[in-house]
Formats: structure tokens, C-alpha cells, sequence
């Protein structure tokens, strides 16, 4: 980083490397369980933040599972998370705006789901519900692309006459949220495989 | 000494005169993306110059022609915007994305070298990889030919942090984009950063799957605004060498906007 005058402990250069393979394989390894005891209420927060900022109480992280077939819902909030964090629902990498976006490794918004047919019903269909607009963000940590964060307009029956829609700067600040995730997330880790985490 | 054969400097009153009146004419755009559903009524009139999907199953890598079908949208909304920035390119589209399995990057890059050895101008990448050491050597190879054979590569970049590499955005000869406010056709440069290039990145009714529109926002869809720019400069200089035109984009653009 420009302008900061650390220099790298040469004593630290071969553990440097091995650390971040290290971070790789069991990042690699993670399974939805394990992701949900990494994150931290700091991180939890900082999503909850961003999504409030956006207007929205209805968000969740995905994580690609150790095939890449599915992306599976790991945390979520909003009156419908329990009913997708059941351990069941899957979401199939084909298919749908967040794997789009897992494929694409960019973020995305989108805000006139409901006039469309290339949009994915699956989890609208399980939880009785109507999406009209997304944010969906990668979330890439140990050393991969490897999750989603995303947030939603639901339709509701009470029309107010206004239409829900996420902005640029929603996407922006959902962006900066994945990013700091992604930084604890590293940094949990790190902790766990140096053993900082222990006693 | 310049010969005849050697591409000269365009200055600023020509570049500004090619993205005004040019239309892409013999320009030919790769699409690496998800890709393109070519019967979309915002497409109408287009035929493209290849429809093929590259695959990784079981360890091999395999091109499939005429199976170029869209699985999300994405391309054909990228080639959308395209279309309308650069009505007379010519566009292949090359489906590189949508395989989860195996190893992502080896299939970008053989979609990318199919298309600089099927004799592309300018290759189109609205995604990203991570840009960890262990990826750098897949993209490099393409990137570096595409340099060396006068390919130009424009990319859609990780805009919440500059200083986030991601692959190809962050290769320096590569046109690297982010997501910015601005009218649809403007171009806007900031120097210090290795993302230099911004362009709008809300289309309002991008062409999507099912012969629909979609209202999105995202980066994805600045590369190809200044992808279409960078052929309507070409449609009129044919043979400018990546860093010519990526210098004459620069002389051209705006500051960017707060």
C-alpha cells in the first residue's frame, strides 16, 4: 500500500505463503455449519447495516457447496429467513441472478424482477412470496470466489403506489459490506489456523 | 521511423470525430460471457459471427458450435448495450461462463484464444476472477497474446476498491472499467489507479431472457458502453495497437463524475 512504510519480516516470508495456501484449503473445506460459527456479530452487523441502509430487512449470504452444483442460503434475515434456513433449499448454479452473479464474479441489481421469466422462482415459490427487485454482490474470501451476498424487495399486497428499487449507492454499499465481511472472515480464519482462537 | 505500415497517434479532434459519426463498421466484438440469446427483439437485426459455448467436463476442454444459448441473461444484455453503442460491429458470442465445476479460468482463456486466433477485435469480459497469484499465469497467457497480436481486451473491474486485483481488469493493457453515473455513451478516465476507464453502468431495459428487459445496475454493463466506443474509434482507425487506442480513449474522456 502506498504511502505505509512496513516492511515484510523476512523471517515471515515462507510461513507467508504456506498461510495463504493454508487459508485456501480450508476455505475449501468450509461447509455451511462451520461458515455460520465464522461469522462474527461484527460481521453480522455490518450486513445488517448495509441492508438497512438499502431499505430492506430481507437479505442472506450463499455459499457455493464443495461441487459448485448448488449455492446454499447461510445466513439470512427478515421475517422469511427461517423458512430458507432450513438446511434444505438449495439453489442450483444454473439458474437465477445470485448464480449469474456467481458466475460473472460482479455485482449486480436488479429491480423489475417480477416482469421477467429468466428470473429463477424457486425460493419465491417455497416461501409464498413475490421478489420485485435484488442486490446481489460476490463475496470472495479465502483466497476464492465463493458466496453470495444478496438483498431483496418483496412484493406486498398493501400497494402504496410506489415501486421498490435498490440504487446505485445501495449497490455500492453492499459492495463495501461484502468486502468487510470478506476481510473478518480472512482474519477469523487466520486466527483459527494460528491458533489465536484457542484459550 | 514510422512507415507506412506503422499506426500513428490519433489525436483528440480525430478520436472525438470517430466516437461521433463511427458505427463499428468491420469491427468484430467477442462477447465472453453467459451468452447471447440473438432473437431478442433488441437485437433484431443482428447475426452473429460465431455462437459457440466452451466447456470443462471430466478434465477436457470442448467447444461446442451453435450452442451459444443464453443461461442467465447476462450476455445478452451486454450484447444489447453493445448493439446499440456500436450498431455495425460485428459480434461473436463466445459462452465462457455458467461452468461451476471445473476449473473457470482454463475455460475463459480458451474462449479468449479461440477468439483472438478467429481474428477478433476486441474482446468483451463483463466478469472477474479473484486476482490471486494462483489465477495470475491463466489470464496472463491470453491477455499477453491478445497484446501481442493487437487484441483489445476491455474489462468490467471490481469498483468498490480499486485496489482489489481482480483478473483480467487489473493486467495494464487491459481497458479496465468500473460502474459510474453519466450518460450512456460517455466515457470518463481517472489516472493513479490501474482501473482508469468509467461509463454508466444502468441500462434502464436491458435485453434479457424470454424476449424480455430487465432494469439493472452492476459494472457488467459499462465494459461493454466503452467496448462499443473503442469500436467506433477502430471503425475508423482499423489497426490501432491496444495501447494507441487505450491512450486516445484517454485524451478524450471526462473527469470523473463525484
Amino acid at each position: 500500500m502506498g504511502g505505509l512504510s512496513i516492511s515484510p519480516n523476512p523471517e515471515f516470508a515462507s510461513a507467508a505463503q504456506h498461510l495463504r495456501n493454508e487459508l485456501t484449503s480450508v476455505g475449501d473445506h468450509l461447509d455451511t455449519g462451520s461458515f455460520t460459527r465464522l461469522l462474527t456479530p461484527l460481521a453480522k452487523n455490518t450486513l445488517l447495516g448495509a441492508f438497512r441502509k438499502a431499505g430492506t430487512s430481507h437479505g442472506a449470504i450463499w455459499l457455493a457447496d464443495s461441487t459448485g452444483d448448488h449455492l446454499a442460503p447461510v445466513f439470512g434475515c427478515g421475517e422469511h429467513a427461517e423458512d430458507f434456513l432450513n438446511g434444505k433449499f438449495r439453489l442450483p448454479t444454473d439458474q437465477g441472478l445470485i448464480s449469474m452473479v456467481f458466475a460473472t464474479g460482479q455485482p449486480f441489481c436488479e429491480n423489475e424482477i417480477h416482469t421477467n421469466p429468466g428470473h429463477s422462482p424457486l425460493l419465491d415459490r417455497q416461501l409464498g412470496v413475490s421478489t420485485e427487485a435484488m442486490i446481489a454482490i460476490p463475496l470472495t474470501f479465502a483466497n476464492r470466489l465463493r458466496g453470495i451476498v444478496s438483498c431483496v424487495h418483496l412484493s406486498t399486497n398493501e400497494s402504496d403506489g410506489e415501486s421498490k428499487t435498490f440504487s446505485g449507492e445501495d449497490l455500492s454499499d453492499l459492495e463495501l459490506a461484502s468486502a468487510a465481511i470478506a476481510r473478518i472472515l480472512d482474519l477469523v480464519l487466520i486466527e483459527h489456523i494460528l491458533g489465536w482462537q484457542d484459550g | 521511423m514510422a512507415d507506412s505500415h506503422t499506426p500513428v497517434w490519433i489525436d483528440p479532434a480525430k478520436t472525438r470525430a470517430a466516437l461521433a459519426s463511427g458505427t463499428g463498421r468491420g469491427v468484430r466484438i467477442a462477447v465472453l460471457d453467459s451468452g447471447i440469446d440473438s432473437t431478442h427483439p433488441e437485437l433484431g437485426d443482428i447475426t452473429l459471427s460465431d455462437n459457440l459455448c466452451v466447456k470443462a467436463e471430466g478434465g477436457m476442454i470442448s467447444v461446442h458450435e451453435g450452442d451459444g444459448a443464453d443461461v442467465f441473461g447476462h450476455g445478452t444484455a451486454v450484447a444489447g448495450i453493445l448493439h446499440k453503442i456500436a450498431p455495425e460491429a460485428e459480434i461473436g458470442n463466445f459462452r465462457v461462463l455458467g461452468a461451476f465445476k471445473e476449473a473457470r479460468s482454463s475455460v475463459i482463456r480458451a474462449g479468449a484464444r479461440l477468439a483472438i486466433d478467429r481474428g477478433y477485435d476486441i474482446l468483451n469480459c463483463s466478469f472477474g476472477c479473484p486476482g490471486r497469484a494462483e489465477f495470475v499465469m491463466s489470464f496472463k497467457s491470453w491477455i499477453d497474446e491478445a497484446y501481442i497480436r493487437g487484441v483489445h481486451v476491455v474489462a468490467a473491474c471490481n469498483n468498490q476498491d480499486y485496489s482489489i486485483a481482480e483478473w483480467p481488469a487489473h493486467f495494464p493493457s487491459a481497458i479496465s472499467v468500473t460502474r459510474t453515473a453519466g450518460g450512456p455513451e460517455e466515457l470518463f478516465f481517472q489516472a493513479g489507479d490501474l482501473v482508469e476507464f468509467g461509463a454508466r453502468g444502468e441500462e434502464k431495459k436491458a435485453a434479457w431472457l424470454g424476449g424480455g428487459t430487465r432494469s439493472v445496475i452492476g459494472s457488467s454493463f459499462s465494459a461493454p458502453r466503452v467496448s462499443g466506443l473503442l469500436a467506433r474509434l477502430l471503425s475508423l482507425h482499423p489497426k490501432l495497437p491496444p495501447l494507441l487506442a487505450k491512450s486516445a480513449l484517454r485524451t478524450v474522456a471526462e473527469a470523473w463524475p463525484a
